[in-house]
């Protein structure tokens, strides 16, 4: 978002701002269709006028949220992944640092799994280059495995549905402690096809960082959900 | 020549009348497949009654004798198409000896069935997500009965090493894949997904070799 907008911070939306926790509240509560632009703002106590002026509709609202969430997450993993040394280690390394976002922005994490289900196209089309990226960064694993032929080219594609598809199976407040365990599952799901099971068990063994180390217990099962 | 008692003599064919409720149920049935195809293109919330009045060729008298809107419809539609694809890959299942065998073939089937039914399969996997609450739900019914069915290899595979939610993440897995699959205007071969999904799915349970021979044993799509 180029300029400054009126009532909004410098240099645009972020995800703290009132706008966006409003929108992704309500979505988690009552599913983004469900969601109106009148309630948006009631829940962010902006004015109609404002928000007509900014953004003009939920859409825009809701593309602005993944633009800035989305090159926040970027930025950070990327870096990770850049700073991570060799695949797996980069990966990995990124992994965790999705991690730490999630901690930090459980809310949005939420509303980028589950809660923009059912959003207009435009939207959903970011949250899926979104995904497409983090596939990108899974198959830079095939550079380092014994038969880059013989990796599936499905692996990307299906790892990142499987690491979206544990994430929803944790969605809630308990997210962010289950990290810790969730991270070497991910893990081992990335490794397996490139460089093999024991190669991917090694994954589960691994200690976490230390800012993870020393954070609360992970629950020992996921809750129970209806599908996942 | 013996001869049907008098009470079991029909009319003759064409002129025996046929039940109001048969009529219905052909009709409803009629409808959905019709309206399969405009809510896969234009997704739910771009579909409006009036398209699928004019799709499903009903008037909208008769529309809301069958459904009771919108979502109902949907709803249906849904449950036509998971309905049919059960069906298929039960047929294809069952034509494994053994669990490992069957659920080749069950793959393979729900992949015959995508490939077949593209719009359909777009329906179930994709719309339905986005399609309200209810049809999340029976999304999600669809895909865990999925998971259920892959965990029960832990029973002929006890040594397989496993995570805990390895089928829960393999079927969210193979779904987002699929999805990708329709989205994109590349056609893929049966083949080519078969060899794709099971090497990701079904090799972490049973193995390379077991899933080498399986390939051999019942061909690759």
């Amino acid at each position: 978002m180029s300029g400054r907008r009126h009532g909004l911070p410098e240099g645009g939306l972020t995800l703290g701002h009132p706008l966006a926790v409003a929108l992704m509240e309500l979505a988690r509560e009552a599913g983004y269709r469900a969601t109106s632009v009148t309630e948006i703002t009631a829940r962010a106590g902006v004015g109609r006028e404002g928000f007509e002026r900014d953004f003009g509709s939920r859409e825009a609202l809701a593309l602005a949220v993944l633009e800035v969430g989305g090159a926040e997450l970027r930025e950070r993993v990327g870096h990770a992944f850049a700073a991570g040394g060799r695949w797996p280690g980069s990966l990995r390394a990124a992994a965790w640092e999705l991690a730490r976002w999630i901690r930090e922005h459980p809310t949005a994490i939420h509303f980028g799994v589950l809660g923009l289900l059912g959003a207009e196209e435009m939207v959903l089309v970011r949250r899926e280059e979104l995904l497409l990226w983090f596939a990108r960064l899974v198959e830079e694993g095939r550079a380092v495995a014994a038969d880059p032929a013989a990796v599936p080219r499905a692996a990307p594609l299906l790892l990142v549905g499987a690491i979206v598809g544990l994430l929803r199976g944790r969605l809630g407040p308990d997210l962010p402690a289950a990290m810790p365990g969730l991270v070497p599952e991910m893990m081992w799901l990335a490794v397996r096809p490139y460089l093999g099971p024991d190669a991917a068990d090694a994954e589960l063994v691994l200690p976490p960082p230390e800012d993870f180390a020393r954070g609360p217990g992970v629950p020992a099962e996921p809750r129970p959900t209806p599908g996942f | 020549m013996a001869k049907l008692p008098d009470h079991l003599q029909g009319s003759p064919m064409g002129a025996e009348r046929i039940s109001r409720e048969v009529l219905a149920l052909h009709q409803r049935d009629a409808v959905l497949e019709r309206v399969t195809e405009v809510f896969a293109k234009r997704g739910y919330a771009g579909t409006t009654v009036e398209d699928l009045l004019a799709t499903g060729k009903v008037g909208v008298g008769n529309f809301y004798e069958l459904f009771e809107g919108k979502e109902d419809c949907f709803l249906a539609a849904f449950e036509r198409v998971v309905s049919r694809a059960r069906e298929q890959i039960s047929a294809a299942a069952v034509q494994g000896g053994d669990w490992d065998a069957s659920a080749y073939l069950a793959l393979s089937g729900a992949l015959t069935f995508i490939l077949a039914e593209p719009l359909a399969a777009r329906l179930a996997l994709i719309e339905a997500q986005g399609a309200g609450p209810e049809a999340m739900a029976r999304h999600d019914a669809m895909l865990e009965e999925s998971i259920v069915r892959l965990a029960e290899g832990r029973r002929h595979h006890p040594d397989a090493q496993l995570l805990p939610n390895f089928e829960q993440a393999a079927i969210a897995g193979l779904a987002f894949y699929l999805q990708q699959c329709l989205l994109e205007s590349r056609r893929h071969t049966h083949a080519e997904l078969l060899a794709e999904t099971a090497a990701l799915v079904l090799e972490p349970i049973v193995g390379s070799a077991r899933l080498s021979r399986l390939r051999r044993e019942h061909g690759t799509g």
